[in-house]
């Protein structure tokens, strides 16, 4: 057999379990510490170690096999025994977690990596006095009864006939069926057998398994259900005996279970079908989409220049061929929408890790990870968040100790929230800790020469704390390299704006902090606003836009050599858009000004004239135009005109 | 009372063909139906006690029919007509919903077996 | 008796896809109109003369030209269709047969096979590289079991690649070519075939 095509299978597939044992083994400790039930953790983890081992086994990636086994021997002993693993068990359990994860990664890259002996002996050690002989009752043995035969068509009884079990108890039992001689796609009769089943309860084994036979494996065309189910016998024969093709169908009692069930994962057939798609595959539907939004602008163009008797039909049809293509483009969109549990994931075992080497205790809940973000911005928000967690382990949350004195509990919280607003999705991080000094960040940014004195005077509390996003603004007390040396919240300010989004700070000192993250739902076609300057036309994101205006610059008012525009109950200092960008001083005459996110506050750009607004496919700049400061994309217009998209706060800092 | 049943395919010999099956078991065909949009449309307006679905379809496939069948009455038995090598959209179509299969090339005495099993009369 | 695995059908159904879609591209170009063809369904029966049975239990008449396939592919290939759809074949190819079916009706049906058997055949040859040889046409005519049973031994009738042709023009047909293997050669046409990434691995 050929392994090869199956490897990125293998890679996907071990990467998913080994990134639920790591997030389940933090959860552990967690619950394990709130005195919670462990019962159904262990048995995740002992389930998706030994998948691990099967699927490597089956890779020949002998070494993964073996540290998988490992893992799988030491949750086994524990779970026979009903027992919480130590903290050092824990700790061993992800470091083996983390081998196999980097071994997984160099199995993908077409080796097959041998398991660090060392690692292993470690793991046997600690799991030896667990493989003492359990002192719980062994499980229960499937009932010795002898299997009621069921074949040949039950006479059809009316519903009200049928008696459920005693109180109507949850029973367990095992329906074997094997699929008649004749049939040609006897795994399909199997799987038949299986949803019907499936509608009668809770399938708690399949054998085959329902990929087995979705995979066309049916050995001897036999298949085995465990079933808990409240519905008598009857009702289960009664569907049986209503399936064609079946030679042979027999139900039996399996262990009986009195207690209510904990909550396992029962193998059922699912109404949902996923697919798995290369990420690359949906990037390239979106150049396309994109392509087919200006095509649809250039025809718009064309249509412009066609008698006025031929238009107005052109321009229907484009309407229409418009609203399809943005169809099209929110459909595409819509595909690439991620849960936030893709970037909120690792931050529950990051935090542990973290606190661990800190020495402080912190725990992570995550809220609302179903939330979906475009797949791009959520890519592009993945390491800044790790970077605020951080930040806020390192610096926010304090020594137990302290926390004890200063009347907290001794764990640090950390609570981490999605939630939809509108068009926007709202990423909150709020830590208790010990909060951020306003008074401390203006020194800081003084003493950095980021701003004068009077104008650090001048800013109210909340806008010191979005100091911190200045480069090399820190208040850290001491610079750790665990989360750099201050160069960390310019770094995801900017990459949270680069994706159009925003970035905010509140924080009260002694109580916490809370970074607040406003992304938006998509990002590559987005709307401008096109403006001309001189002879250029240029666009600004809308969404860095707070408004427009027809404006007379001569009748402004100035405040230290700068006209200033009144906006929005404040002063906004008005620039040159011309002299920004280097070009040729205006010519007079009636103008315009846009008002845009500045650096840290709104600037007015004098513009010669406002020429609308108009969705645009953004490109990135690369090469050469990835330089000049103050570009962020280009796009084309209907017209086939290339125009380029400004980064005002770049330009400005230029 | 004879059952009563809705035939959809896309292939004209099919519908023939199968019609004259159920003629010939004693069912009475109340309805055929081209493609899945079509299956839908008869099925809410004639209520048939079963239906058969050939599963590659135009405009709408049998799979989807079975889905929008099954959602708007999930009494519906729904039998799908099959071939060898789609095992999987025969999967599908269970998954949808659909209460059992055929597959070609059958023998009228197979369908009708079927059919009666899935009806509940033995 | 040889049993199909997944693999087989799958390889079989892109063979039957390709040659059958040549073949109705011939009959398109000697009807002079489009013709659409469906997805070829493999059926594969447990028992000889599976085929045939099928197409009996279409309750009606149908006409049927059969060319005997031999070389690399042994087995035959049939065009069937109901009688009044093979009358509207007949009458788009300038023959319509009228109240009796004269010479010149059949002989168009069997021109048909011809053509469509020859196109077959070639398209099989340049995936293979080998030769394929062409039998003459025959026609029976008949209940579907009659008329298959009379072209095709029932031994060798137990598989079938299926695919259903219309034609919308001058006035709507429908038929079906049916590319009926000899099992015992299929392994060896698989064996000749340009290996195809989706066939590896599959069973």
């Amino acid at each position: 057999m050929d392994l090869a095509k199956y490897l990125s299978l293998f890679v996907t597939e071990a990467g998913e379990h080994l990134g639920r044992i790591g997030a389940e083994l933090v959860r552990l400790e967690q619950a394990a510490r709130a005195g919670e039930p462990l019962d159904a953790s262990v048995d995740e983890l002992f389930r998706r170690a030994h998948s691990v081992k099967g699927m490597a086994a089956s890779m020949e990636q002998d070494g993964i096999a073996e540290v998988a086994h490992g893992a799988e021997d030491l949750l086994g002993a524990l779970r026979r025994r009903s027992e919480a693993p130590s903290p050092e068990m824990v700790d061993l359990l992800l470091a083996a977690c983390d081998a196999m994860t980097g071994m997984v990664a160099r199995a993908a890259a077409g080796e097959a990596p041998t398991a660090d002996p060392a690692l292993v002996a470690r793991i046997a050690a600690v799991g030896a006095p667990l493989q003492a002989p359990p002192v719980a009752a062994p499980r229960p043995v499937e009932a010795a009864g002898a299997p009621d035969a069921v074949v040949a068509a039950a006479p059809v009884r009316p519903v009200e006939a049928m008696v459920a079990a005693p109180n109507g108890a949850r029973h367990r039992v095992t329906v074997t069926v094997r699929v008649a001689e004749g049939c040609p796609v006897p795994a399909v009769r199997g799987f038949l057998v299986l949803k019907k089943l499936s509608g009668l309860g809770g399938v708690v084994e399949a054998s085959p398994s329902v990929d087995e036979l979705r995979a066309g494996r049916i050995p001897e065309r036999r298949l085995r259900v465990v079933l808990e189910t409240a519905a008598p016998r009857e009702a289960i024969a009664r569907a049986l005996s209503q399936i064609a093709d079946l030679a042979e169908a027999a139900i039996a009692d399996a262990e009986p279970v009195a207690a209510p069930v904990r909550a396992r994962e029962p193998e059922k057939v699912e109404g949902a079908r996923t697919l798995r798609v290369r990420a690359d595959r949906l990037d390239h539907f979106l150049d396309l989409v994109g392509e087919l939004l200006l095509a649809t602008q250039r025809i718009r163009e064309v249509g412009k220049t066609l008698p006025d008797d031929h238009r107005p039909r052109l321009e229907d049809e484009v309407d229409r061929l418009h609203g399809t293509v943005k169809d099209l483009h929110d459909q595409v969109m819509a595909v690439r929408m991620t849960p936030v549990s893709l970037a909120t994931d690792p931050l529950p075992r990051a935090a542990r890790d973290l606190a661990r080497r800190t020495g402080k205790q912190v725990e992570v809940e995550v809220r609302g990870q179903g939330i979906e973000l475009d797949r791009g911005v959520l890519e592009e928000i993945a390491d800044p968040l790790l970077h605020l967690l951080r930040n806020a382990v390192d610096h926010g949350i304090e020594a137990p100790h302290l926390r004890l004195l200063a009347g907290k509990s001794a764990t640090g919280h950390v609570a981490v929230s999605a939630r939809r607003d509108r068009d926007r999705v709202v990423l909150e991080m709020e830590d208790d800790g010990k909060g951020m000094d306003p008074e401390k960040l203006r020194r800081a940014a003084v003493a950095r020469g980021a701003l004068t004195e009077a104008a650090a005077q001048a800013l109210t509390a909340r806008e010191c704390l979005l100091l911190a996003c200045l480069p090399g603004v820190s208040t850290a007390d001491a610079v750790t390299d665990v989360s750099g040396r201050g160069v960390g919240m310019d770094a995801v300010k900017r990459a949270v704006e680069d994706v159009g989004g925003a970035l905010d700070l509140e924080s009260t000192p002694g109580l916490g902090t809370k970074v607040i993250l406003r992304l938006p739902l998509t990002v590559a076609v987005q709307p401008v606003l096109l403006v001309r300057v001189g002879d250029e036309v240029v666009g600004l994101p809308i969404a860095k836009v707070h408004g427009a205006a027809h404006v007379d610059l001569a009748a402004l008012e100035t405040s230290r050599g700068a006209p200033v525009l009144p906006h929005d109950g404040r002063l906004v200092p008005v620039h040159e858009l011309s002299a920004l960008l280097g070009f040729a001083p205006p010519r007079g005459g009636p103008r315009a000004v846009v008002v845009a996110d500045g650096e840290g506050a709104p600037v007015g750009l004098a513009v010669d004239a406002l020429l609308g607004q108009q969705e645009a496919v953004l490109k990135p700049v690369s090469g050469p135009l990835a330089r000049v400061s103050g570009l962020s994309a280009v796009t084309v217009l209907g017209n086939g005109r290339p125009v380029f998209i400004l980064d005002v706060q770049r330009l400005l800092a230029a | 009372m004879a059952k009563r049943v809705l035939i959809v395919d896309d292939a004209v010999f099919m519908r023939n063909m199968i019609r004259d099956i159920f003629s010939a078991g004693g069912f009475e065909v109340v309805g055929e139906a081209a493609n899945g949009l079509e299956a839908v449309e008869k099925y809410k307006e004639l209520r048939p006690d079963l239906t058969t679905m050939d599963i590659v379809m135009p405009f709408k496939s049998g799979i989807e029919a079975t889905r929008e069948i099954v959602r708007a009455d999930p009494a519906a038995v729904v039998v799908m007509c099959s071939a060898l090598g789609q095992e999987s959209l025969v999967m599908e179509a269970i998954e949808a919903g659909a209460s059992d299969f055929v597959v070609k090339p059958f023998k009228p005495e197979d369908v009708l077996a079927v059919v009666r099993k899935v009806l509940g009369e033995g | 008796m040889t049993t199909l695995g997944p693999r087989e059908v799958d390889t079989l159904q892109e063979v039957t896809t390709i040659g059958a879609g040549q073949a109705l591209t011939a009959l398109s170009r000697l009807v002079g109109r489009p013709v659409q063809l469906d997805v070829p369904e493999a059926w594969v029966g447990a028992s000889p003369g599976a085929i045939a049975d099928f197409l009996g239990a279409l309750g009606q008449e149908i006409f049927a030209v059969a060319v005997q396939l031999d070389g690399l592919l042994g087995g035959n290939l049939l065009l069937a269709l109901p009688h009044r759809d093979a009358a509207r074949l007949a009458a788009a190819l300038g023959h319509p047969p009228g109240d009796a079916w004269n010479a010149l009706a059949e002989s168009a049906l069997l021109e048909c096979g011809n053509v469509v058997g020859s196109a077959f055949v070639s398209a099989i040859a340049r995936m293979t590289g080998a030769r394929l040889l062409l039998g003459v046409p025959r026609l029976a005519r008949g209940g579907g079991k009659e008329c298959v049973d009379a072209l095709v031994d029932r031994e060798l009738g137990r598989v079938a690649l299926a695919a259903r042709f219309t034609l919308s023009a001058p006035e709507p047909l429908e038929g079906l070519v049916l590319v009926m293997p000899e099992p015992a050669r299929i392994p060896r046409l698989l064996a000749a075939l340009p290996v195809h990434p989706w066939t590896n691995g599959s069973s």
